[in-house]
C-alpha cells in the first residue's frame, strides 16, 4: 500500500483518480491508500462537490516518506511548472496505467505518465516522461516527447510529438509528421505536414490558426 | 430477476434487444442469476418485427398499454423528442424506466446517469452525469461533461467538459470541445467540431461547427 497524491489543477484530474481506483479494485484491498488532490484552487473540487478529498496547495508542498505523486495535469505548461518544483522536493512520480488500456505488459513508459482506459500503445512506440496520453493510440513508431498530451480518439501512427504539445481530441497524425515542442492541435484536426514550435493548427488539412 | 419490457421496435430497440440478452448470457457464464427477463416488445406499428427471428414478440401498442406495476421498461428510441414524448406517456401512466449499460462498455463508478439511460459501447468517465433517458452509443463522454435529459450521442462522438442541454442530437463522429455550452433542442450534424457555444434549437454543422438554417 502506497500513499498517492494526485496534483490537479481541473477536472481532468479525475482521470488519475479513475486508474487509482480501477486497480486497486482488480487488485483485492488495494495497491494504494489515495489521500487526496493537491491544488492551489480548489474552486473545481468544490463545484465536482468533491473538497473532502482536497489535501491542500501544491506551492511549497514537502514530500514526506514513502508517499507518491501522480499527475492529474493536462495542460503541458503548469504540469512542467508543477512537476519541476515538486520534484525539486526530492517528490517521486508515479506513472499510473489503466486495467482497461491496451499495451503490452509491463511496457516500458516514462515516470510520472498517465495512461486512461482505452488508450492503445503498440509494441515499439516512445512514450517520454509525464505525458498524459487520455484514450488515444499511439502506433509501432510513434515518439511522444516530455510534458505531452493526448486527448481521446486521437491516431498517431508513427509521428514525432515533440515536449509540452497538446494534441486535442478526434485528431490524426499522418505517418512522418514531426510536430515541434509547445505545438497545440485542435480538436477534429487531420496534421498532415510537419508542425512548427509554438504553432497553433486546427482543420483539415491542418492549417495555422491566429490564437 | 425482472421483469423487462422494450418500448418501441426500431433499430435502437433491437440494439437494446442484444444488450439485455448479453447481459443476461454473462450472468449466466458467471454462475449467476440472469438479472432480466425480457417479455417482449411494445409498438404502434405491429408488424416492425416480422422476419427478424427474435425469442420475443410485440406484445401490445405503446397508446393502449397499461403498466401493472411490477415489470421495467427500457426506452429503445434514438430521436430526442420521440424519447420524451413516449417516455413522458408512458411515465404519467405509472411505468418505471431501467437504466441499461451493454457489459462492455467502461463507464466509471464516479459517472452519474438517471433513469432510462441507454449505453451501449466505448466509455463514459468520471465526473460526468447523465440526465435522464440519454443515449449514449460507442461515444466517448469525457470527464466533467453534462449531459441534459433526452439528449442523443450517436456513433465516435466525442463529448469533453462540455454542458449539453436537454435533446441535443449530436451525430456520428461529432466533437464537442472542452469549456462549451449547448443550448436545449440543438442539432450537431455529423463529423461537426462545435468550437464555440451552440444557441437552443439551432442547427451546426462543420469544422468548426457554424449555424446552418433547417
Amino acid at each position: 500500500m502506497r500513499d498517492i497524491y494526485i496534483i490537479s489543477e481541473d477536472i481532468m484530474a479525475l482521470n488519475a483518480l479513475e486508474i487509482i481506483l480501477e486497480i486497486n479494485k482488480l487488485k483485492n484491498g488495494g495497491q494504494y491508500s489515495f489521500c487526496g488532490f493537491l491544488c492551489d484552487s480548489p474552486d473545481w473540487l468544490i463545484r465536482a462537490g468533491l473538497f473532502e478529498h482536497y489535501a491542500g496547495p501544491l506551492s511549497g508542498r514537502k514530500p514526506e516518506g514513502s508517499e507518491v505523486y501522480a499527475v492529474g495535469l493536462v495542460d503541458p505548461i503548469s504540469k512542467k511548472e508543477a512537476v519541476n518544483a515538486l520534484g525539486k522536493q526530492g517528490a517521486i512520480f508515479e506513472t499510473l496505467v489503466s486495467p482497461y488500456a491496451l499495451l503490452p505488459i509491463g511496457y516500458p513508459l516514462g515516470k510520472g505518465c498517465v495512461v486512461t482506459a482505452n488508450t492503445s500503445i503498440s509494441d515499439g512506440a516512445i512514450i517520454k516522461n509525464y505525458s498524459s496520453l487520455l484514450g488515444g493510440m499511439i502506433g509501432p513508431h510513434a515518439e511522444v516527447g516530455e510534458f505531452s498530451s493526448i486527448f481521446s480518439l486521437s491516431n498517431i501512427t508513427s509521428a514525432k510529438i515533440g515536449n509540452c504539445v497538446t494534441v486535442e481530441r478526434n485528431t490524426a497524425i499522418m505517418i512522418d509528421v514531426t510536430v515541434g515542442d509547445y505545438a497545440l492541435i485542435k480538436a477534429g484536426s487531420v496534421v498532415v505536414r510537419d508542425v512548427k514550435e509554438h504553432a497553433i493548427v486546427s482543420g483539415n488539412p491542418a492549417t495555422k490558426v491566429r490564437k | 430477476m425482472k421483469d423487462i419490457i422494450i418500448v418501441c421496435a426500431g433499430g435502437y430497440a433491437l440494439e437494446m434487444y442484444t444488450v439485455i440478452k448479453d447481459i443476461n448470457r454473462l450472468a449466466r457464464i458467471k454462475g449467476n442469476e440472469e438479472p432480466y427477463r425480457l417479455l417482449g416488445f411494445i409498438n404502434d406499428l405491429p408488424g416492425a418485427l416480422d422476419g427478424k427471428n427474435l425469442d420475443v414478440g410485440i406484445i401490445g401498442t405503446i397508446q393502449d398499454w397499461q403498466p401493472s406495476g411490477d415489470e421495467v421498461y427500457a426506452l429503445g428510441l434514438s430521436n430526442p423528442h420521440a424519447k420524451e414524448k413516449v417516455a413522458t406517456m408512458l411515465k404519467e401512466r405509472g411505468a418505471k424506466f431501467e437504466t441499461i449499460v451493454a457489459p462492455w462498455s467502461i463507464v466509471s463508478d464516479l459517472a452519474e446517469m438517471g433513469e432510462g439511460c441507454f449505453v451501449t459501447a466505448y466509455q463514459i468517465n468520471a465526473g460526468v452525469r447523465l440526465g435522464n433517458f440519454v443515449n449514449v452509443n460507442g461515444s466517448m463522454i469525457d470527464v466533467g461533461a453534462h449531459i441534459g435529459d433526452f439528449s442523443t450521442a450517436t456513433g465516435f462522438t466525442n463529448v469533453g467538459n462540455a454542458t449539453i442541454g436537454k435533446r441535443v442530437f449530436m451525430g456520428s463522429h461529432s466533437i464537442i470541445d472542452d469549456g462549451v455550452t449547448v443550448g436545449d433542442d440543438a442539432i450537431i450534424a455529423v463529423g461537426s467540431v462545435v468550437t464555440e457555444n451552440v444557441e437552443a434549437k439551432t442547427k451546426v454543422f462543420g469544422n468548426p461547427a457554424k449555424k446552418v438554417e433547417w
